[in-house]
């Protein structure tokens, strides 16, 4: 477009503020009327699910408490007593390895591969940058050398950050998926 | 552009739809509907997410429209109410959750997006694709600062961000627009920045 114009701020605003409105409307008001009857009539509906879905997240906060604590007092005798009876006598060196102990007596929980989006950490890298920049400006300004070094190494450590997650994306987009 | 703000419904009209009459409320939904859901669907991106603001918008106008005091144009009142909504999405944390989660195909993100009617002049296509590939929360700043004329501090507000961030994104949206702007020969897709 324009091969004889370089936008500028000004004229990218002319620009936008050029640009046409829809022709009509996505549906007619026969359909809008219908929709909001539909909405109307699952307000009631929903409230009862969000009731619903609120129960449930307390239960299951409620349950991974009670987990996170461990079981009841009666219950970890009850579990530990048959372990007990298979594991050899303890010699003297042996309490840090002994059923009663606490270590080893859960399995070791398996590794599991949580894959994430990098969006959100690199638009906030790049938005600290961004403000960085900023403030360096104004240092510069102000000529205040040992606030502008400090930024800059600021600056640098967020830079190597950054590097980091696009390195690490650049990973992830080249490693075919392990699980279906 | 005749955006909402400037669109003018008689006060008869609106008198008549405030009263209930039906042929009314549908002369009323016919004059505002196209222009409120071109301002939703630039700030949000995705059409059928904007259909959906937008059917939200016309519901929350038609509600409150006994309580409209025509102290201002109705185009103008309307327009905060959506301006309202959409911010409301931008800011939601199950938007944010959302976008680091989907993987997204710009390229056909931004074809899709894009708000391209036949009236449109070849080089406003281009920038409707360009505004269309920003991320939405650049997309809105720029529209706020640029055509609604919000202040960085007013972004800031809105969004519950520093007046920084409203400067940054709106410069960094700038450049990115410029550059998808550019006459290239092979140009490359544009990108959320």
């Amino acid at each position: 477009m324009h091969p004889d114009l370089e936008p500028s701020a000004g004229t990218l605003a002319t620009w936008l503020r050029e640009l046409p409105d829809a022709a009509s409307a996505p549906y007619d008001y026969a359909e809008f009327q219908r929709r909001a009857l539909r909405r109307t009539r699952r307000r009631p509906e929903l409230a009862g699910e969000r009731r619903l879905a609120g129960a449930c997240v307390l239960l299951v906060a409620g349950l991974a408490v009670l987990a996170r604590l461990g079981p009841f007092p009666g219950a970890t005798e009850k579990a530990v007593t048959p372990a007990a009876a298979v594991y050899p006598a303890a010699g003297p060196g042996d309490e840090a390895l002994s059923p009663g102990s606490g270590v080893g007596e859960t399995p070791a929980r398996e590794a599991a591969l949580v894959r994430v989006g990098t969006r959100a950490a690199l638009m906030g890298l790049e938005d600290h940058i961004a403000q960085l920049d900023d403030l360096l400006s104004v240092a510069r300004g102000e000529r205040d050398a040992q606030r502008l070094a400090a930024l800059q190494q600021e600056r640098a450590r967020l830079l190597h950050s950054l590097q980091q997650v696009r390195y690490a994306e650049s990973l992830a987009d080249a490693t075919p998926p392990e699980f279906p | 552009m005749a955006g909402l703000a400037d669109i003018h419904v008689s006060s008869e009209v609106v008198a008549r739809a405030r009263a209930g009459e039906a042929g009314a409320c549908e002369a009323l939904y016919r004059a505002v509907a196209p222009a409120t859901l071109t301002l939703i669907r630039r700030l949000v991106g995705q059409r059928t997410l904007a259909e959906d603001l937008f059917q939200d918008t016309m519901m929350i106008m038609f509600e409150r429209l006994p309580q409209f005091r025509a102290e201002a144009p109705l185009g103008a009142w309307l327009r905060q109410i959506a301006l309202s909504r959409c911010l409301m999405y931008l800011r939601s944390p199950w938007r944010r959750a959302r976008l680091c989660l989907e993987p997204i195909d710009t390229a056909v993100t931004a074809e899709v997006a894009a708000l391209v009617t036949p009236s449109y002049r070849s080089e406003l296509i281009d920038l409707e694709r360009a505004l269309a590939s920003l991320a939405p929360t650049a997309r809105a700043v720029v529209w706020l600062y640029e055509v609604e004329g919000y202040s960085h501090q007013e972004i800031a507000q809105a969004f519950g961000r520093s007046i920084s961030f409203s400067k940054s994104q709106l410069a960094r949206a700038h450049a990115r627009l410029r550059h998808c702007l550019q006459p290239e020969e092979h140009p490359p897709p544009c990108t959320l920045i």
